[in-house]
């Protein structure tokens, strides 16, 4: 990821707003992601990265499609456990499943896969969204396995 | 002007609100629910995986029946704990970690192997030995039936109704 301002586009993809309403509690001065430069942009065509919330419905697909078609964004944030696998609508037949499915389906359509940046929670905490942020900046090193090996260690004494 | 000079004014009031959060560690709130972790109580019993609302757990047979292994996809996981409230070992504990961003998704897996236990009658895997073991000393006494796999079971029950009724003449 080139260091400088990223212009991020929001895209919902069909949940439940939950996501959406940590990212705008994320943008907000009390985080301030505008230190790193991030800063939400209206239209996919002067976005470097999306960040995608929710399953991916059906209903949303094209427009989602789309997005990416004109965006073709460097890097995705998936934001939630629905972007990020599904979540509990991972056996719906109304949507497609997450970040994963979707990029398949992009490449079948010749949009290059972008880089993936999970951000688990349902929803995520602002922390954890800026944490993605800084993880896509390379400001920070993902840690979330060591994270959770010490939380083990921890939960069993 | 004047506007400008009390906004100004009241900035300085309030002073710096931004947290400094990414330069500084921010322990969460006692209160925050993160992803739950699975301590080595786990007997495989699969509970947890009929629970899970999301899909995120899941016991799968491994190398030819060899191995069975708890999976939890911490990416899917909605850190309800419902897995918790149902685990008879309470082998399942809630976390406070939220930096789970990641662009690795093996990441985002968490692993416990057992071994499993094999039908008696048929030979194939159907359960953990932990989880066989754990139920027979909770129940005792029908081990008969538990040391197969359902399929087998059912017929062992039913030739077990069968001989009691051949001795009583009905049918
Ligand atoms: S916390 Fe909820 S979603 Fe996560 S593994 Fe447990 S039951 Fe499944
Ligand atoms: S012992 Fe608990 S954690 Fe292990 S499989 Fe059973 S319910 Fe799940």
């Amino acid at each position: 990821m080139p260091r400088r301002s990223l212009w991020v586009y929001h895209v919902n993809t069909g949940g439940c707003n939950g996501c959406d309403i940590e990212l705008l509690a994320a943008l907000s001065p009390l985080y301030d992601p505008e230190r790193f430069g991030v800063r939400l942009v209206e239209s996919p065509r002067h976005a470097d990265a999306f960040v995608l919330s929710g399953p991916v419905t059906l209903q949303s697909l094209p427009s989602v499609v789309e997005a990416f078609r004109v965006g073709r964004p460097e890097a995705v944030i998936a934001l939630g456990s629905c972007a990020c696998g599904g979540g509990i609508w991972h056996d719906s037949a109304a949507v497609l499943g997450g970040i994963d499915p979707l990029l398949d389906l992009l490449e079948e359509e010749g949009i290059p896969r972008p880089r993936v940046i999970r951000v688990p929670g349902c929803p995520p905490r602002p922390h954890s969204i800026l944490y993605g942020v800084a993880v896509l900046l390379g400001y920070a090193e993902p840690k979330a396995a060591k994270l959770l090996a010490e939380a083990r260690r921890a939960a069993r004494i | 002007m004047v506007g400008r000079l009390t906004a100004l004014l009241a900035a300085l009031r309030t002073g710096r609100l931004t947290l400094p959060y990414p330069y500084q560690p921010a322990p969460a709130p006692r209160s925050y629910r993160g992803p739950p972790v699975f301590l080595d109580d786990c007997i495989g019993c699969g509970a947890c995986t009929y629970a899970c609302p999301a899909g995120a757990l899941s016991l799968r047979y491994l190398a030819g029946d060899d191995v069975v292994v708890l999976e939890h996809s911490v990416a899917r996981c909605i850190f309800c704990m419902l897995c918790a409230d149902v685990c008879p070992m309470e082998a399942v504990r809630r976390t406070s970690v939220y930096e789970l961003a990641t662009d690795n998704p093996a990441e985002l897996v968490q692993r416990l192997e057992h071994r499993p236990a094999h039908c008696a009658d048929c030979g194939a895997a159907y359960s953990t030995l932990r989880a066989v073991s754990e139920a027979a000393g909770r129940v005792g006494g029908i081990q008969r039936y538990m040391l197969r796999c359902p399929g087998c079971r059912a017929v062992e029950v039913a030739s077990v109704i069968a001989s009691s009724r051949r001795g009583g003449g009905l049918a």
